[in-house]
């Protein structure tokens, strides 16, 4: 069967402050303007839409097909976060192989504010809303500031350690000319950094941004790259473990072996990741369920990481470049990773790239995420 | 204050919290409630920055392995210390925890 190919990709300014102009519609339009371009599409080839957002209520997928002057034989609206980019990815992949559309455009986009964003963490479920919030939780950074004490615990880690994860990702994002924090970031400033929620400090906290991205999936190819892109496997786990565990592992022990499988590679075959980083822990805890980290010896990667650069997060991630929305984020590290394999990737540009992975994570429930997908995406 | 009260399913008697429709582990619907009374600290947070406010008074939460194996996020006191013994209560539905007995 015919494997669809990502054709395009796209993005919208990311910004801290966002101006009245700045709104999520505006956003997404600057997203999709750019990914039809690059894509080399016209608007009236797009017959597919797969939209998510906190920010456009009262509108939804159809309201935004509508706004946005589109005619559509597929539309699906996503809610997953973190894991909606790679979710929205794996529904328009198969739209695309039974035939339901030929060019589908992916689109991700927030506006929230950060008081916006507040009232998003404080009521983002029910169980947050009636047991964690009333305590003054701190949203998400109260959730993985208990996460991550709780793999220094397990792994013997120092909370200096995370630095240098947090450093390469800086020195990345100072090659991305969308990231929101560009400047170098020295193992004293994160040292002496104020703290959020204990051991949580600034710096591990995804700064909130305003901004969207695109990406656009097809049964055609894209005459005007040398190289296209398909996902060559793609797995997903939803509450595989009903929040008993202590959130150090993900579900992608329960898929990982089935990934490299279907992609008959080994983890190190893959030459770039994106590893969805809302917090520096869960960046960890997914490189070490997919083997990337080998023998579960986090604080060797975390130190080989002074000597050696790691082709992990090359945009910079969320944590330095921003999070416009989970959803968003995580379309933007499928993006990187296109650019990366198709040798467009600018001065963050790797060598010899074949294949790449990508994660996405969320859905806080109570004590951690209950979402986690995987894809190997492979140049031809 | 108020008890906590957690789930216990009727038919494997597995333990929950928060409040869920099926069992995990069986299936089952019929659930006994009882009430958590006791729990041990495991990890602290004191949650100095909260999102959208600048006058925020610092506040400690904590993870508690109830007696019941159960595992909860609960609000607890400023003196509280990993390994210490917390009486569990609910204030409107959120736990909070006061020290019994330092570890």
């Amino acid at each position: 069967m015919f494997d669809p190919r990502i054709i395009g990709v796209g993005q919208s300014i990311y910004t801290r402050h966002p101006n009245d102009e700045q709104t999520v519609h505006n956003l997404m339009k600057d997203a999709v303007l750019d990914a039809l371009q690059d894509a080399n599409l016209k608007h009236k080839e797009i017959d597919g839409l797969a939209i998510a957002s906190f920010s456009i209520t009262p509108d939804s997928a159809i309201d935004i097909a509508w706004r946005f002057g589109l005619s559509l034989n597929w539309l699906l609206q996503d809610t997953n976060g973190g894991s909606s980019a790679m979710n929205m990815l794996g529904h328009a992949s198969r739209a695309i192989k039974t035939g339901a559309a030929k060019n589908i455009l992916i689109l991700a986009g927030d506006a929230t504010g950060l008081s916006g964003y507040a009232k998003i963490a404080n009521s983002y479920n029910s169980a947050t809303r009636d047991h964690l919030s009333p305590l003054g939780h701190g949203g998400p950074n109260g959730v993985y500031s208990l996460v991550t004490s709780r793999q220094m615990k397990k792994y013997n880690l120092e909370k200096s350690d995370y630095a240098n994860l947090l450093i390469s990702q800086r020195n990345w994002a100072s090659k991305n000319p969308y990231a929101v924090y560009k400047n170098e970031l020295t193992q004293e400033e994160y040292n002496s950094a104020p703290i959020v929620a204990d051991p949580l400090c600034r710096y591990d906290c995804v700064p909130v941004v305003a901004g969207a991205y695109a990406i656009i999936i097809s049964k055609n190819e894209n005459e005007r790259l040398k190289r296209q892109v398909r996902i060559r496997a793609l797995e997903q786990s939803f509450n595989y473990e009903n929040q008993e565990g202590d959130g150090t592992e993900t579900g992608i022990t329960t898929f990982r072996d089935k990934l490299f499988e279907t992609a008959r590679l080994a983890p190190q075959d893959i030459g770039v990741l994106s590893i969805y980083d809302d917090y520096p822990a869960i960046v960890l805890a997914q490189l070490n369920d997919l083997r990337i980290i080998k023998d579960e010896k986090l604080r060797d990667y975390l130190d080989g990481m002074k000597e050696k650069t790691e082709p992990v997060n090359t945009w910079g991630g969320m944590l330095s470049a921003g999070q416009p929305g989970g959803m968003a984020g995580g379309l933007n590290g499928i993006g990187e990773v296109v650019l990366q394999l198709q040798n467009r990737a600018g001065e963050r540009q790797l060598n010899d790239v074949n294949f790449g992975i990508v994660t996405g994570y969320g859905m806080t429930l109570y004590r951690h995420g209950g979402t986690v997908a995987a894809a190997i995406l492979e140049a031809i | 204050m108020e008890k906590l009260f957690i789930q216990k399913c009727s038919k494997c008697n597995k333990c929950t919290f928060p409040k869920k429709y099926f069992c995990s582990d069986c299936g089952g619907t019929e659930f006994d409630m009882i009430s958590i009374n006791e729990g041990k600290v495991q990890e602290i947070s004191v949650i100095r920055h909260m999102l959208g406010q600048k006058d925020w008074t610092p506040r400690k939460i904590a993870n508690i392995e109830t007696t019941l194996g159960v595992y909860i996020t609960a609000g607890i006191e400023d003196t509280a210390k990993v390994g210490d013994m917390l009486e569990i209560y609910s204030d409107n539905g959120a736990p909070v925890g006061k020290v019994i007995k330092e570890r």
